[in-house]
C-alpha cells in the first residue's frame, strides 16, 4: 500500500464565533479536519451552515476565533494583513460565486493580474496565461472585457485566475450556484479535469447534489460542525 | 520554470501599468461623475494659474510704478548719509562711480543731486525736492520722461521742469520764469531765475507737487557743489537687485558708500507684496482644501461602490499596499486630467490677459503703484505653472490618502459579501 499524500490542510479545533446584536453567533464550532493533497473535496450543506466562513478560514481572509490552521506546511491563524496577502498570493486561489472579475479588465487582464501580483516576467506570464484560457475553453476571448462574456465564460474566467498562480490549494465557493445546470456541470468537470491533470488540492461548497457527486470526499456541515465525512467514487 | 519576485517585494512597473489602466478605465466608465470631479478641480487649477499671474502681473506693475518714480532698484549714497538730514552729503570720489556700476553689470544708472528748495512764483510760493539729473541717464531709470505732457524734457541751462499740477497751483506755464531759493553746499541761501521749460504729469498729485528737476550741471551750480553728486540710482530687475547689489559693493571702497536695494528703499511695498503672497496662498490654500474634499468625496464613493472589487484583489493576494496604490493612481490620474485642463485654460486665459490686459483705472483711485499705467497685464513663468501642476496633483494624492487606507483596510469578508 503507498504511503498517503502529504497534508495539504489540517485544522485543528476551530471555531468561529461572531457578534451580531450582542448575541454569539457560532459559524464554526469546534472543526477538526485534514485534507490531502491532490484530494477534490466537496463541502455540502444548507445556507448558513458555515461553509463559506471555513473556506475564508482556509483562505486566511479571515482568522478563527480559537484553534490552529495549517495550509502546507505554515500555520496561518494569526497572520498579519501583509502575511495573509503574501499566503494567499503564494498558497491559493480562489472562485466566488459571483465570479468576483474586475469588470474594467479583460480575460486575460483578469488571469494575469494574480501573475503580476506574484513578479512573474512578461514573456512567461503572457504564456500562461494564454496555456490557462486555453485550458478552460477560452483563448479566443482572451481580449474580450468580462462584461461582454456570458456567466459560464466569467467563471471559466475565474477558474483560470485561481489556477494560473499554480497554487497548491483551489477554494472555490459554491463556484456553480450562479450558473444554470449546463453551465454549472461545465464549471465542476472543468475543476475536476484541473484537479487530475494539476495535482491541485480543490476544496468547493456547494449544496446541489449533482455538484456534490462530482466529489472524491463530501464533508457535510451542519451548525458549524462537521456532521460526516465520507468518501465516494464514481464521480459522473 | 517559473519566474518570481520574492513576496514582499515593491510592485513591478507592471503592476503599476495594470492599475493605471484599471484607474483609468474606471473613470471613464463612470464619465459623468469623473468629468464633474475633474472639472471642480481644474477650475481650482484655473483660478490658481490667473490669479497667480495677475498678482505677478499686479506686482510687477506695482514695482515699475513706485520703483519708477523716482526710487529706482538699486540705489547708491555716501556711508554718512540719511533721509531726515537737509544737508547736502556728496557722495566721495564720483570719478570711481560709474566705472564701478558698469562692472558690477548696472548698465542703467542716474547720477543725482538733490536738495530741498522752494520755489518762488509771483505771488505763490512752494517748497520742493529738487533734482539735478542727466536726462538722459534719468530717463534709463525713471518715468519722468514718458510723463510729460507739455514742452521739452531735454534740460538746458537755466530751464526747470515742473509737474502741471504744480504749475497750475503756481500760475505757470511753459516758458514762463519762476525763482529757486536753495541752501548752498555751503549753508548759505542761493537763488536762481529758471524757465519753465516742460511740464510732467504722474497722476500721483503728492509726487507731482513735491519735485522739479534741472539739468545735474545747472544744479551743481546753483547749489556751489561742481562736480557733486548726492545719489546714483540705477535700475534692474528687481529679482536680480540683491546680487547686483552685492557686485556693486564689492566694486567700492569699504566703509565710505552705502548701497541699498528696493525692498530697503521702498519697504511698505516689500511688505505690501508680502502681504499679497499671504492673502494668495491663504486663498489658495482654501481652494485646495475644497478640491481635496472633492476628490477625497468621489474616492470615498468610488471606494464604497467596489468594495468587493477590493475584497477579491485582497483574496487574489493583493496587499494593503497593491490596493492603496490602486486607488491613489486613480486620484493622481484626476488630478492629473484636472492639472492638464486647468492649465490648458489658464494658459489660454491667462495669454489674453498678458495681450489685453484689464483696465483697473475704473476700480482703484490714482496711487503710486499704478504710476506706470492702469491696464494690468498677467504675467505667468514655467515655474509658476509647475506649481500649480504640483499642488493638484499633491492635492489629488493626499486626498486619495484616506480613501485609498480605507479600502486598504476592508475586511476582505466583509467586502466580498458586499452587494
Amino acid at each position: 500500500m503507498s504511503d498517503p499524500a502529504p497534508l495539504a490542510v489540517a485544522l485543528q479545533g476551530v471555531t468561529m464565533t461572531y457578534r451580531t446584536n450582542g448575541h454569539a453567533v457560532h459559524a464554526l464550532a469546534g472543526i477538526d479536519l485534514t485534507l490531502r493533497q491532490g484530494e477534490f473535496v466537496c463541502l455540502a450543506g444548507p445556507s448558513g451552515s458555515g461553509k463559506s466562513t471555513l473556506l475564508h478560514l482556509i483562505g486566511s481572509l479571515d482568522q478563527p476565533t480559537s484553534g490552529t490552521i495549517r495550509v502546507g506546511e505554515q500555520e496561518i491563524s494569526g497572520l498579519s494583513r501583509q502575511e495573509s496577502a503574501l499566503f494567499r498570493r503564494r498558497a491559493t486561489g480562489f472562485v466566488f460565486q459571483t465570479f468576483n472579475l474586475i469588470p474594467v479588465l479583460s480575460g486575460f487582464e483578469n488571469v494575469e493580474y494574480v501573475l503580476l501580483l506574484q513578479g512573474v516576467e512578461t514573456s512567461e506570464r503572457r504564456q500562461r496565461v494564454m496555456a490557462m484560457l486555453a485550458a478552460v475553453g477560452l483563448a479566443e476571448l482572451a481580449d474580450r472585457r468580462v462584461t461582454e462574456l456570458s456567466g459560464g465564460q466569467q467563471q471559466r474566467v475565474a477558474v483560470a485566475r485561481a489556477l494560473v498562480g499554480n497554487p497548491p490549494l483551489v477554494l472555490a465557493d459554491e463556484p456553480t450556484g450562479n450558473l444554470d445546470s449546463t453551465n454549472g456541470e461545465s464549471i465542476i468537470r472543468l475543476l475536476r479535469r484541473l484537479n487530475e491533470e494539476r495535482g491541485t488540492t480543490v476544496l468547493y461548497s456547494s449544496h446541489d447534489p449533482r455538484i456534490i457527486a462530482w466529489a472524491d470526499r463530501v464533508l457535510s456541515l451542519q451548525d458549524g460542525r462537521i456532521t460526516e465525512d465520507r468518501q465516494q467514487t464514481g464521480h459522473p | 520554470m517559473m519566474t518570481t519576485n520574492s513576496p514582499g517585494h515593491p510592485p513591478s512597473l507592471s503592476l503599476l501599468a495594470v492599475h493605471l489602466r484599471i484607474a483609468l478605465r474606471n473613470i471613464v466608465r463612470h464619465q459623468r461623475r469623473s468629468l464633474l470631479t475633474i472639472a471642480a478641480v481644474a477650475v481650482s487649477v484655473f483660478c490658481l494659474i490667473v490669479f497667480q499671474a495677475l498678482l505677478a502681473g499686479l506686482h510687477q506693475k506695482m514695482v515699475e510704478s513706485a520703483l519708477g518714480l523716482d526710487t529706482g532698484v538699486v540705489q547708491l549714497h555716501g556711508a554718512d548719509f540719511s533721509r531726515n538730514r537737509t544737508r547736502l552729503a556728496p557722495l566721495p570720489n564720483p570719478e570711481i562711480i560709474a566705472p564701478a556700476f558698469k562692472a558690477a553689470g548696472l548698465t542703467r544708472f542716474a547720477p543725482r543731486l538733490k536738495a530741498p528748495a522752494l520755489i518762488l512764483a509771483g505771488r505763490h510760493s512752494s517748497s520742493v525736492q529738487l533734482s539735478g539729473i542727466e536726462p538722459e541717464q534719468e530717463a534709463q531709470v525713471t518715468l519722468v520722461r514718458q510723463k510729460m505732457v507739455q514742452g521739452n524734457y531735454q534740460l538746458g541751462p537755466g530751464q526747470i521742469l515742473v509737474s502741471q499740477g504744480l504749475a497750475d497751483a503756481l500760475g505757470l506755464k511753459t516758458g514762463d520764469s519762476m525763482t529757486l531759493m536753495v541752501q548752498s553746499l555751503f549753508g548759505q541761501a542761493k537763488t536762481g531765475k529758471f524757465t519753465v521749460a516742460g511740464l510732467f504729469a504722474t497722476g500721483l498729485d503728492s509726487f507731482d507737487q513735491s519735485h522739479v528737476y534741472l539739468s545735474l550741471a545747472t544744479a551743481q551750480t546753483l547749489l556751489e557743489a561742481e562736480g557733486a553728486i548726492t545719489e546714483v540710482a540705477a535700475s534692474c530687475p528687481p529679482a536680480e537687485a540683491d546680487e547686483l547689489a552685492t557686485r556693486l559693493r564689492r566694486q567700492l571702497p569699504a566703509g565710505r558708500f552705502q548701497v541699498q536695494v528696493w525692498q530697503e528703499l521702498a519697504p511698505d511695498l516689500a511688505q505690501l507684496m508680502e502681504l499679497n503672497n499671504a492673502t494668495f496662498r491663504m486663498l489658495i490654500f482654501i481652494l485646495f482644501a475644497i478640491v481635496a474634499m472633492g476628490i477625497a468625496n468621489t474616492m470615498t464613493t468610488v471606494i464604497f461602490e467596489r468594495f468587493r472589487e477590493f475584497g477579491t484583489l485582497t483574496a487574489l493576494g493583493a496587499t494593503p499596499k497593491n490596493i492603496v496604490s490602486l486607488v491613489l493612481t486613480e486620484s493622481l490620474l484626476l488630478g492629473l486630467f484636472a492639472a492638464l485642463a486647468g492649465t490648458l485654460a489658464g494658459i489660454a486665459a491667462t495669454a489674453y490677459c498678458a495681450r489685453y490686459g484689464i483696465d483697473l483705472a475704473h476700480f482703484t483711485s490714482a496711487n503710486q503703484y499704478f504710476v506706470a499705467g492702469s491696464v494690468l497685464k498677467a504675467v505667468v513663468t514655467p515655474h509658476d505653472l509647475i506649481l500649480a501642476n504640483g499642488i493638484t496633483l499633491a492635492t489629488a494624492v493626499a486626498a486619495g490618502l484616506y480613501p485609498a487606507w480605507k479600502a486598504a483596510q476592508l475586511n476582505p469578508v466583509k467586502a466580498l459579501a458586499h452587494v
